[in-house]
């Protein structure tokens, strides 16, 4: 027997916001568009079932356009179900099919009724428990905070669903509910505003939301049979809209699917939330009415579940033009495919001096010499940017660049009678091997997880040294190499996200079964499997068997569950590693992640533009991790060789990649920099003289030109660990701490080229290629030799010339 | 040689361990010096030392024990159960010790427990200091019941028609029996019902005109019925009416919240009531006019019970907290402290002597009101005590969470659990002669049992049909 889920549902609110009358002002193109109709396929399995369609015509242009209200709806066989506009009701059980007619296409929906004509009983679960969610009851602001509200708690999204049912029922018993005269009950007169509610109105009188809890209370308030299904996950339709002009319409609609293989249109129980109003504003009942032009997500959330949708908004009659520019490679064309949804022109490509120092930064953490400058302006125009990038990367800083930024991610550094200084130099030593031998990036992922012995003798255990707890370890290992944050779902249901509390515990399963005992050396931990230990649910106790993230629970047959995790993780199976890789390369030379922050992938922060995660994430499984070719891929596109110059389109974008982000050298890199350039050196405890930042093996290490500018502490595994923001004390530091003005002195350089014989002129020259890449302007130029003229001490001058350099703008950042 | 010399020392040794056995023996009472101090040594003296006197407290030296800390005394001679360190040790009261850690090990917990209850003796030759004696005598005095002269009163003919009667019913969490005539007085839906517990026979409706009856009260006297309660976040009003009359003699209070809980003094001078405002208000019966507003309880009251002789009023609330109140002044006589969840009600004995609180923590706690103290506490139904009530012969009856009805003896002693009921039990009570046991439940249910051998005599209908359905059956059944 088969469950109804959506207990009586009032349509008649929703029917009249749907439909607007009147002649259908969808344009008539030459070009060829396609006609979608949402649900993909309709069960209605009670009497009060009811399925609200959408058609969505997608123009070649991109632009979408709702036209539910002008298409021709008709039931093939009209004794099995009937249309109320667009909005499918049951008659007689039967298959038959929603045939749906638009200027000549035809699309037709499979439609499946049962049990047309009986009622089935509310459910709590299914039935009561999303009224809360849906009226705002059990949110984070009110009754779902942890102490709830006024006395009254409910667990945040209805997490906890049979507490909630005691807490309703019998935690307060007389006061709650009624179930002699259930409208008299105080959760329905709270909920209509009738009594004293802080929360005000949350629904009314003739409401689904009321009928259904005065149904529940009127059944005498049961509690579900354990073997009802559950609802194990949602679906919005449609998934994106490129809404053109304000005041356009598009209708949401949700459908939730069940263990037992059913689905329903839940729409009237779902909360729908926008983040840009400006740009979307939707309303309770799913409609979205575009705003101004921009971007915005739809999340959908029904009890537990979420959902989302992209729309892009437009303005209407915009005069626009694509531009003729080629793609470089499958980078570009994701690139425009979203910039063209958007109506914005990338940027003009850069000039080659920008280029050569943009690459030589964000490749290998260093500037580009005066001979390295030399060397690129020899190679013949076409290749040369291309000869450079190779050329840079198999330069060993490449690899000491992302030595330094996994080392950031794994918190390599000392801890106090934890992780001693031996075992960190051999734990970024073994990481640097790694980087340097160009070891494929699953295959490190896989050694780190599952690492056994001796912290010191098999480094990669450190892994389960520097993070001791299995929880933590859990989250950690979600953030690092899935770029999720998961800890919400530590006390309850990720609000924003998918993950609830049995994904959580599930995952933090693989991390209960590592042992730690004492070595021979003091400073010597030994990982090892116990093959015993568990975590509990915090909520139900019960013992959580191994469960992937968003995966199934695995076989552990002769393998340990680190064993298994790590090849979840790395497998295809796992969608999140690729992209979560593929976004922590794509933010290092962009200056933002397609998904920003990098490790914060959650439905209600989706990657800007998915189809360009997807293909750089597809390319890296194609070359086994051999990340080195996608950086390779990177800096061929002409997306990564755009200008940082607007233009009229896209003066506003952050986000679509459409020009070249300025960003500021990061603490390492800056310092690294500043010595190269000054031709000194730098001493760094535990390394020696003329190790470069980049090089620090120990996050402990203490400097305060580092700290100043934000290096990471290594403390957590979190990205916003690394600051690139600009402050005063960094300002400060750079025009009056010792560091630049005790460079230039110290490294002489200057002096040097005075001494060689150039011309002050030529000296300037040469400091503006060193610090900049390039010669000074004649303006520049002719303003500097003004202090030249009548002075006896050159070197004093130009020395101050270089302080000005190195102060510049245009040095701090890379553009 | 050496073979011989260590059975010597074997020997030796158990000779003086048998010495000691037999010394401890004869010496049996537990002293400071001897026994306890190496205790707070090993558990108590990083915090509790002469120099740090965490709390005030210095647990080094028998003077600074007797003492006490900053609160107070922490030890009372031949109590442990009212004494500070006995409840912080054993994890009975909050705060718990030693801190961050397990409870000691029951061996050296015992060492503690005797050496008070021997008297604290400070070494092994000193003397035992006088046992504060637990209060009260927990003996009653039938002649402390003051019952009135005359003849109860029953009431006389009164309507029988229903305000409401309904498919479900919602929870009794009202329950009142008369405490000398044979009456017994349940919050019904909109209205109170009035039983004969003996008979089962319905006496009589009365309509709770300001919404849905919580909390129902007999006067001491057995004259008067009060009924409080309201609507939920809306409104809240008390209704006393004439038991013989059915009269409403009095309708009070002006609350913008239901009344929870709700009590008449025996001289019938005032009414206490408590509920979500978190404040205590005493009422003048005459006029309606409040006479005392007492702001203490920190969470939503959800008891008040005057004492049988007036002189006392005491109060709880949903986190943990009782107190003696004195009606009059409103002054606070005794925090009564120890409920680690929401007290669930109150009950006197009929002596006035001792107080009886439940609560979601578990326990049934008894009080001895002249100075404040608890002298007992026992686990009645584990996962929460939904009801105490004390029979006049100072026996005591409770319902909780665990779905069971239990009678414990006036030192808490399991006397019997009742047939249990198929939903959770929320109220008792007992008929004057202490024969019966009245009890309702969440499904609405009113069941009586015999208190002599537990057995279930029926149920009293609180859901009566309208008299006009009544009567249809009986007429069809004629035709």
């Amino acid at each position: 027997m088969t469950h109804r889920r959506i207990f009586p549902i009032c349509f008649a609110a929703l029917l009249t916001s749907v439909f607007v009358s009147g002649c259908d002002p969808t344009p008539r193109s030459a070009q060829p568009a396609k006609l979608q109709v949402y649900p993909p396929a309709v069960q209605l399995e009670s009497s009060k079932s009811r399925q609200q369609l959408v058609v969505q015509l997608v123009g070649a242009d991109g632009v979408t356009r709702d036209v539910t209200s002008f298409a021709s709806l008709r039931v093939a066989d009209p004794k099995i179900a009937k249309l109320k506009q667009a909005m499918l009701a049951p008659l007689a059980g039967g298959r038959t099919e929603l045939r749906v007619r638009y200027r000549g296409q035809t699309v037709s929906v499979p439609v499946v009724v049962s049990n047309a004509t009986t009622c089935q009983p509310v459910s709590f679960k299914l039935d009561v428990m999303p009224v809360f969610t849906r009226a705002g009851c059990n949110s984070g602001a009110c009754h779902g905070t942890s102490r709830g509200k006024d006395g009254f708690h409910l667990s945040l999204f209805g997490f906890d669903p049979d507490g909630d049912y005691f807490r309703l029922t019998r935690e307060q018993i007389g006061r709650r509910i009624d179930l002699g005269i259930p409208a008299e009950s105080l959760i329905v007169r709270k909920g209509l505003g009738a009594v004293q509610h802080t929360g005000g109105v949350r629904f009314g009188t003739n409401s689904d939301l009321c009928q259904t809890l005065i149904a529940w209370l009127a059944a005498g308030a049961p509690n579900d049979p354990t073997n009802l299904p559950r609802v194990t996950g949602i679906e919005i339709f449609p998934k994106s809209a490129v809404l053109e002009g304000s005041n356009t319409v598009q209708k949401f609609i949700v459908q939730a699917s069940y263990s037992d293989g059913a689905v329903r249109d839940v729409t009237p129980l779902t909360v729908f939330l926008g983040n840009n109003d400006a740009t979307a504003r939707v309303a309770e009942d799913g409609g979205v009415t575009a705003g101004q032009r921009g971007e915005a997500f739809i999340q959908a959330r029904f009890g537990e579940f979420n959902a989302g949708a992209n729309i892009i908004v437009i303005p209407k009659g915009l005069r626009w033009q694509w531009p003729d520019v080629k793609a470089n490679n499958y980078i570009d064309e994701a690139i425009y495919g979203k910039l063209k949804k958007l109506r914005v022109v990338p940027s003009e490509v850069c000039d080659d001096a920008t280029f050569l120092r943009r690459a030589s930064l964000d490749i290998t953490g260093l500037l580009p010499t005066p001979e390295d400058l030399a060397q690129f302006e020899s190679d013949p125009a076409p290749e040369r940017r291309g000869r450079l990038v190779d050329r840079l990367l198999r330069r060993k800083e490449f690899a000491e660049l992302w030595v330094m930024k996994w080392a950031e991610l794994l918190e390599i550094r000392t801890r106090d009678n934890q992780v001693y200084p031996k075992a960190v130099l051999a734990y970024f030593e073994w990481l640097r091997d790694q980087m340097l031998t160009n070891a494929p990036l699953d295959q490190i992922v896989r050694e780190l997880l599952t690492a056994t012995g001796s912290n010191l003798r098999d480094p990669a255990a450190n892994y389960y040294q520097i993070e001791p707890d299995t929880l933590k370890l859990a989250e950690n290992t979600a953030q690092v190499f899935m770029g999720m944050r998961i800890q919400c779902a530590q006390c309850h249901n990720h609000p924003f996200d998918r993950w609830t509390l049995n994904d959580y515990y599930g995952f933090a399963a693989f991390f209960a079964q590592i042992g730690r005992k004492a070595g021979d050396d003091p400073r010597e931990t030994i990982i090892f499997d116990r093959h015993d230990g568990e975590v509990k649910h915090p909520v139900t106790g019960a013992v959580m068997r191994p469960k992937f993230l968003g995966g199934e629970t695995p076989d552990l047959k002769g393998e340990t569950r680190r064993e298994a995790l790590a090849q979840w993780l790395t497998s295809s199976q796992n969608p999140y590693f690729g992209r979560s890789v593929a976004n922590l390369l794509w933010a290092h030379f962009f200056g933002r992640g397609i998904i920003e922050p990098v490790d914060d992938a959650r439905l209600s922060n989706p990657p800007s533009n998915p189809e360009l995660l997807e293909a750089l994430a597809a390319r890296l499984v194609e070359y086994k991790y051999d990340f080195r070719r996608v950086v390779r891929d990177i800096c061929a596109s002409r997306t990564y060789q755009l200008s940082t110059q607007a233009n009229a389109t896209n003066a506003s974008d952050d986000r679509n990649f459409s020009r070249a982000a300025i960003r500021r050298l990061r603490a390492e890199v800056l310092l690294d920099c500043i010595s190269q350039v000054t031709g000194t050196q730098d001493k760094f405890s535990g390394l020696p003289r003329g190790a470069r930042a980049v090089e620090i093996a120990d996050g402990n290490t203490a400097n305060y030109f580092l700290t100043t500018f934000g290096r990471a502490t290594r403390t957590t595994v979190c990205s916003c660990e690394v600051r690139v923001d600009p402050n005063l004390s960094q300002a400060l530091h750079l025009l009056n701490g010792d560091t630049i003005q005790r460079k230039i002195e110290e490294g002489g350089v200057v002096k040097k080229l005075l001494k060689a014989g150039k011309t002050p002129e030529q000296v300037i020259n040469e400091l503006y290629v060193r610090c900049l890449t390039r010669p000074p302007t004649a303006d520049e130029l002719r303003k500097l030799e003004a202090f030249l003229t009548n002075d006896a001490k050159p070197e004093q001058v130009l020395n101050d010339m270089f302080w000005s350099l190195l102060n510049a703008k245009e040095f701090v950042f890379n553009h | 040689m050496e073979t011989t010399t260590n059975t010597q020392r074997l020997l030796l040794c158990l000779l003086a361990c048998s010495w000691c056995l037999f010394c401890s023996r004869a010496e049996e009472k537990i002293n400071y010096a001897d026994q306890v101090l190496p205790l707070v040594e090993a558990n108590c003296s990083k915090c509790h030392n002469a120099d740090k006197k965490k709390a005030d407290l210095d647990l080094t030296s028998y003077q600074g024990t007797l003492k006490g800390s900053g609160s107070g005394a922490v030890v009372v001679s031949g109590n442990p159960d009212g004494s500070k360190l006995w409840k912080a040790l054993t994890h009975a009261e909050e705060p718990f010790m030693p801190p961050n850690r397990p409870k000691l090990a029951d061996k050296e917990l015992e060492v503690f427990k005797k050496w008070i209850q021997d008297g604290l003796l400070e070494t092994a030759g000193g003397k035992a200091i006088a046992a504060v004696k637990p209060g009260v005598d927990l003996a009653l005095n039938p002649a402390d019941l003051a019952k009135p002269e005359g003849p109860p009163p029953m009431p006389g003919k009164l309507p029988l028609q229903p305000v409401v009667h309904t498919v479900r019913m919602r929870p009794i969490t009202g329950l009142a029996a008369s405490p000398w005539a044979p009456l017994v007085a349940v919050a019904g839906q909109k209205q109170v019902l009035l039983f004969n517990p003996d008979t089962s026979e319905l006496l009589g409706i009365l309509p709770f005109a300001p919404g849905e009856p919580v909390d129902v009260k007999f006067s001491h006297n057995g004259k008067l019925l009060l009924a409080s309660g309201g609507i939920g976040a809306k409104s809240g009003r008390v209704v006393i009416w004439d038991v013989v009359t059915g009269e409403t003699v009095a309708t009070l209070g002006q609350e913008y919240d239901t009344i929870l809980a709700a009590d008449i003094r025996p001289d019938q001078s005032l009414v206490a009531i408590g509920g979500p405002t978190r404040l205590v208000k005493l009422l003048s019966t005459r006029t309606g006019e409040l006479q005392q507003k007492i702001k203490k309880h920190t969470d939503w009251v959800t008891a008040v019970a005057f004492s049988p002789n007036g002189q006392m009023l005491a109060s709880a609330d949903r986190n943990g907290g009782i107190s003696l109140w004195d009606p009059d002044s409103g002054q606070e006589l005794f925090t009564l402290a120890g409920h680690k969840s929401a007290v669930t009600s109150l009950s006197w004995r009929g002596d006035s002597k001792l107080l009886a609180s439940s609560s979601e923590d578990g326990t049934v706690k008894v009080w001895e009101t002249k100075e404040g103290r608890q002298v007992k506490s026992w686990t009645a139904h584990g996962p929460g005590v939904l009801c105490v009530s004390y029979s006049a012969d100072g026996r005591l009856a409770s319902c909780g969470r665990d779905n069971h009805v239990t009678l414990w003896d006036g030192n808490g002693g399991k006397v019997r659990q009742f047939a249990g009921t198929e939903e959770l039990p929320l109220r008792v009570a007992f008929n004057p002669d202490s024969s019966r046991l009245l009890g309702t439940d969440f499904a609405g249910r009113v069941t009586v049992w015999t208190t002599t051998d537990g057995k279930r005599l029926g149920e009293l209908n609180a859901n009566p049909l309208p008299l006009a359905r009544q009567v249809e059956p009986s007429q069809k059944k004629a035709g």
